[in-house]
């Protein structure tokens, strides 16, 4: 018999660090990052990312013209993020 | 009639040179241990606006706010009208910060939506027209107010309900969520909560006692989470990676 085991979902914290770090990524080899492969890198639909990268951008840690960079705050975000996700837990806050 | 019911409550208890000391070491350890709180935060705020972080920093905000007032409302001890407003001024701060703690665990159980961030910020706003309305008592009743002590049990009362609230909150988290050190959170609000049972029994029969541990319970409850916030910032390594940006690879 089939088990089918439901991923669990992830919150707007940690979509949000999926993709900004799928943009990291995907920076590394070519120049120009694409909508369409950061959301095949964050696992994402296509509506769910156009939500999710409009919410980045007013939050200002994207930019997104004809590609899509990290702001400043973006980078921050990436670095903090570990930091950010363990004070929710200590703090017993399940979304932020 | 003002000095006469300060005198005759409870709170004469706190005239006493040798009680004044441990009040003032108290409310400061507290205050430095609720910004502590704030600081931590608000560094992860600046990168990431969530109206929940928000909430955190404003209740932790307004409790390092009413101990600014208890600081300055003990000299004020035989100025009647002066330490009548600094104890209204404590019991809404006091209040506030522990309304913010509720409303961001309220908000933190699910992704926070438009209504949400709507909800938090007007709460954050009525700050305004309760402090306006506060000045405007204060000016149209000679400079004074209604003595804050007939009304002081009611904002305990409020207090303990809304503490009762986020101690079963992070209580029912750390069961979720089963691990050793989550039950450091629980047992913080806990012990805040317990403190504001103690200062109930304080208000009702003035015990010294009573006074002692709900003062005591704040400064171990605030010092638990400034313990868990720095073993945390210990603990875990930050993301370091080549990151590209607007401004070039970093």
């Amino acid at each position: 018999m089939k088990i089918l085991q439901r991923r669990e979902r992830r919150n707007k914290l940690e979509i949000y660090f999926a993709i900004l770090n799928s943009i990291i990524q995907e920076s590394k080899s070519v120049s120009i990052v694409r909508p369409t492969r950061v959301q095949f890198l964050s696992n994402l639909s296509y509506d769910n990312l156009s939500k999710h990268l409009k919410e980045l951008k007013e939050k200002k840690l994207i930019r997104n013209s004809e590609d899509i960079f990290l702001t400043e705050r973006g980078e921050q975000f990436l670095k903090d993020y570990e930091k950010i996700r363990s004070f929710s837990e200590q703090m017993g806050l399940d979304y932020l | 009639m003002l000095e006469n019911l300060i005198n005759s409550s409870e709170y004469h208890v706190l005239d006493n040179s040798s009680f004044e000391p441990f009040v003032y070491a108290s409310k400061m350890i507290s205050l430095v241990l609720a910004l502590v709180v704030v600081v931590y935060a608000y560094q992860f705020y600046k990168t990431y606006r969530s109206p929940v972080l928000l909430g955190i920093i404003l209740s932790f905000g307004f409790m390092a706010l009413a101990d600014i007032f208890m600081v300055l409302a003990l000299p004020t001890l035989n100025d009647p009208i002066l330490f009548n407003l600094f104890f209204w001024l404590r019991l809404f701060t006091m209040a506030y910060g522990f309304t913010f703690l509720a409303l961001s665990y309220h908000h933190s159980t699910k992704e926070v939506g438009k209504a949400d961030v709507f909800i938090l910020k007007i709460s954050a706003l009525s700050v305004i027209p309760v402090f306006a309305m506060l000045t405007l008592t204060w000016f149209s009743n000679n400079s004074n107010f209604p003595p804050f002590i007939i009304y002081d049990k009611y904002f305990r009362v409020y207090n303990i309900c809304v503490m009762g609230y986020v101690f079963i909150k992070s209580f029912q988290y750390s069961i979720s969520h089963v691990r050793k050190d989550f039950i450091y959170l629980p047992l913080a609000y806990g012990i805040l909560w317990a403190g504001q049972f103690s200062i109930l029994f304080f208000t009702l029969d003035g015990s010294l006692s009573a006074v002692v541990v709900a003062f005591l319970a704040k400064d171990v409850g605030l010092a638990i989470f400034v313990i868990m916030l720095h073993r945390m910032s210990k603990s875990k390594p930050s993301f370091k990676e080549g990151v590209k940006t607007s401004k070039g690879m970093l």
